[in-house]
């Protein structure tokens, strides 16, 4: 059924052609994983509903129908995109997490973070490993959780570092400045690490919980 | 549009799954009756609803690759009966998965639930208004 003002067949076939062409280009806004196994049907579905908008509506329809779907294709782009990054970031935040404790135990009981090689204090770092291991128990390794136990051992963290300020641990081998700067780069991991688990727990909140629907 | 349509990674659950996002609900009530390739879970849902939903390309794939990713959706390797539906042999059909008539059940259940509770307060169907109200 061919709209009074809508394009002649031959006008309208080529419309379409032109219409999906676009809409294809502009799915490189996702990511390429969707982009790779459903890039193409996405484009042909595209091509279907500028065919049906032409017959029905002719050229407003189509009009129409881009109207509409531009600001979808960007949102659910953008919704895509950030759901990746959640899924990339759980691992850095796992992989940050178990380096920052590898070389606090290395350097806690191999080197000696405060004071010399051997000195009792490091035995205070056990604590802080203790809290990030018995936090992801509690947390069942979920993301939100996960991000608590590891705000929690950065805390251990920079408690351990305040102890030994206050009372002159490790001296004079470890000064004040010493002691700052190394409990200071573990804390800067583990916050990086709980902020990285924070944003990837975002992402896996139930269904109802993100975003705007239907 | 599209939300979380199902959480990350796989559940043996389906109460795990629900609520469903109102996209994941209208996907699987589609192909409850039996398989569909995209741009015809758009023209059910369309239909179904009477227009009110019209589900774009973007969020339609994203719930698809995201029902299918959870095992709730699987590809169907069959073909339409050329004799019966001649069909664009590129098309991929979608069709519910055992897991996934389970969540829809699960979620249909927890609906009815919301509706008998609603008519038990008198919330449904909508109180009329009074004559003093008016």
């Amino acid at each position: 059924m061919a709209s009074p003002g809508g394009p002649r067949p031959r006008g309208r076939q080529r419309a379409v052609v032109t219409s999906e062409r676009a809409y294809r280009s502009l799915l490189r806004a996702y990511p390429r994983e969707l982009r790779d196994e459903y890039g193409e049907e996405m484009a042909r579905c595209f091509g279907e509903l500028c065919r049906e908008e032409l017959e029905e509506r002719g050229g407003l329809g189509l009009a129409a129908l881009w109207a509409n779907t531009l600001p979808e294709l960007f949102y659910t782009a953008l919704k895509e995109r950030s759901t990746m990054f959640a899924r990339y970031a759980y691992r850095a935040a796992v992989g940050v997490a178990l380096a920052a404790a590898f070389i606090l135990v290395w350097l806690s009981f191999g080197v000696g973070i405060i004071g010399a090689d051997g000195d009792p204090a490091n035995r205070m770092y056990f604590g802080v490993i203790a809290v990030g291991i018995i936090g992801a128990i509690v947390a069942r390794l979920r993301p939100p959780g996960m991000a608590r136990a590891l705000f929690a051992t950065a805390l251990a963290q920079a408690l351990v570092a305040g102890i030994a300020l206050i009372f002159g641990l490790g001296l004079p081998w470890s000064g004040p400045a010493e002691i700052l700067i190394l409990n200071g780069f573990f804390v800067a991991l583990f916050v990086g690490s709980a902020l990285l688990f924070r944003n990837a727990g975002r992402e896996h909140l139930p269904p109802a919980g993100t975003g705007p629907e239907g | 549009m599209g939300g979380e349509d199902v959480p990350g990674g796989r559940s043996s659950d389906p109460a795990d799954l629900l609520p469903l996002t109102p996209v994941a609900l209208n996907i699987l009530l589609a192909l409850a009756d039996g398989e569909r390739h995209g741009y015809g879970i758009m023209l059910e849902v369309r239909e179904r609803t009477g227009g009110r939903v019209r589900l774009g390309p973007g969020t339609l794939y994203g719930a698809i690759k995201r029902l299918k990713e959870g095992g709730v959706i699987e590809e169907s390797g069959q073909r339409p009966d050329p004799g019966e539906a001649p069909d664009d042999e590129r098309r991929r059909y979608y069709r519910l998965s055992g897991f996934g008539g389970e969540v829809l059940a699960a979620e249909v259940e927890r609906l009815d639930g919301l509706v008998r509770a609603a008519r038990r307060k008198g919330a449904f169907p909508a109180p009329k208004p009074s004559p003093e109200g008016a």
